[in-house]
């Protein structure tokens, strides 16, 4: 490996039998910066042509800083946003009327959707629609997989004949409870919180699970 | 780690001597502070321009959104408030230094031969500046922007013979509304940036090749 852009470029020793090359000049150390700037400070004669354009630059310095700083805050601030659904509703449990997903089967995915409204910045109630599995465990108690395969975000879609999620994309492929059977996906599908009230099932915030499938995002 | 990095760029494009020519550059002895009112002009364009592409990451030039997306930088980014702020300070600090520094070139009967092209030239940055003022002052689609934009328009209309044209032109029709706005957010951002900068560039050059007037 040749160094481009070494420090100290080093002379290329050539390797003799018995000669020993270990004996390596000892690098200098770099002085730290107060030590260089006390250097600077005192290895020239302080003019007031040097004085000025020291206090140039630092005064320049200051200044970009002022107006960076802010700056580059504001812009990277909206990285940091969580996303928050709130609590929208699916369908009701009991039968269906036309147009809703039928969720008295049991133990079988519905693909089904449903819209929240969350506020996206400046946009107050800004619509968005979620596509979900919902699976009845029985007894009001039900599970909702994110659609997306958690490799790279592809829709997966459910294989009634093999009991499998399949993502299109990377053969990635699930068990009905969303664990990994093959393919790239690090992790189970994700899943939504969920509760019911008046008889109709509502989806909550989105979180992961690991392969115990314990929940392991708050 | 980056030891060694001046050096390296130095050995190769030697560009000492350019920034030593740029940079290092001999003013006569008669220069007072009232000369610095063009610099700063400068500096607080600068200001402009970093504090705008900042904003231009929120801002949404479209009647739906432009108020909410401004609401939202001034209220809920942190620093948004600063930042915007900053631009409108900035604004006005620029209209009044740039008048500051025609005055002072006025008084100092610096626009004589061979200098009558640049203050030729100065007048109309004065009159980009003064562009991005009116231009600007729309973008927040408040009542204030609405209204204000409304008489500027109609002052534009009072222009003989081409007024109501021009009018019709920056309005984007006979009604202000979206194309309005859009327009004005082209010409603020896009446009009146690439005109002000080459003719601040031919102003510099023009100093710099004729240098700075006598004093009286």
């Amino acid at each position: 490996m040749r160094k481009r852009r070494g420090k100290k470029p080093e002379p290329k020793q050539m390797t003799l039998p018995g000669v020993d090359v270990s004996t390596k000049m000892e690098a200098k150390r770099r002085p730290g910066p107060i030590a260089r700037a006390r250097l600077v400070l005192t290895s020239k004669p302080m003019t007031r042509r040097r004085f000025l354009a020291g206090t140039l630059g630092w005064v320049s310095a200051g200044i970009a800083a002022a107006l960076g700083i802010p700056t580059v805050a504001a812009v990277v601030s909206p990285s940091f946003r969580e996303d928050d659904l709130g609590w929208s509703p699916i369908a009701r449990i009991g039968k269906p009327e036309s147009g809703e997903p039928d969720l008295r089967v049991v133990d079988t995915p519905v693909l089904t959707s449903f819209t929240s409204l969350v506020e996206d910045a400046y946009l107050k109630a800004s619509p968005r629609d979620v596509a979900v599995f919902v699976v009845n465990n029985g007894n009001e108690d039900f599970t909702i997989f994110d659609v997306r395969c958690t490799h790279l975000g592809c829709p997966v879609s459910w294989k009634k004949e093999d009991g499998r999620f399949y993502s299109p994309c990377h053969a990635g492929v699930f068990d009905p409870e969303g664990r990994v059977l093959s393919g790239p996906p690090p992790r189970p599908l994700d899943r939504y919180e969920y509760k019911v009230e008046n008889g109709v099932l509502y989806a909550g915030k989105l979180f992961e699970v690991n392969d115990e499938l314990q929940r392991i995002t708050t | 780690m980056f030891a060694g990095t001046k050096e390296f760029i130095e050995e190769r494009l030697k560009l000492q001597p350019v920034a030593t020519r740029v940079m290092d550059h001999p003013v006569p002895r008669h220069i007072t502070w009232l000369h610095c009112f063009g610099g700063l002009t400068f500096f607080t364009f600068i200001i402009q321009v970093v504090t705008g592409i900042m904003m231009a990451f929120f801002y949404i030039p479209s009647p739906d959104h432009a108020t909410d997306s401004v609401a939202y930088l001034q209220t809920s980014v942190p620093f948004g408030s600063i930042v915007r702020n900053l631009h409108r300070w900035g604004a006005y600090a620029m209209v009044t230094l740039v008048f500051f520094h025609m005055v002072r070139v006025f008084v100092h009967k610096a626009y004589r031969k061979p200098r009558e092209l640049n203050w030729v030239l100065g007048v109309v940055l004065i009159m980009l500046v003064l562009g991005f003022g009116f231009t600007g002052y729309l973008l927040p689609w408040d009542q204030k922007a609405y209204w204000a934009t409304n008489v500027g328009l109609n002052i534009v209309g009072t222009i003989p013979f081409v007024g109501k044209t021009a009018a019709n032109f920056l309005r984007g029709g006979a009604e202000l509304g979206a194309l309005t706005l859009v327009r004005f957010y082209a010409l603020h951002v896009f446009i009146l940036p690439v005109v002000l900068v080459a003719g601040m560039l031919l102003h510099f050059a023009m100093i710099r090749k004729q240098g700075i007037a006598e004093p009286l």
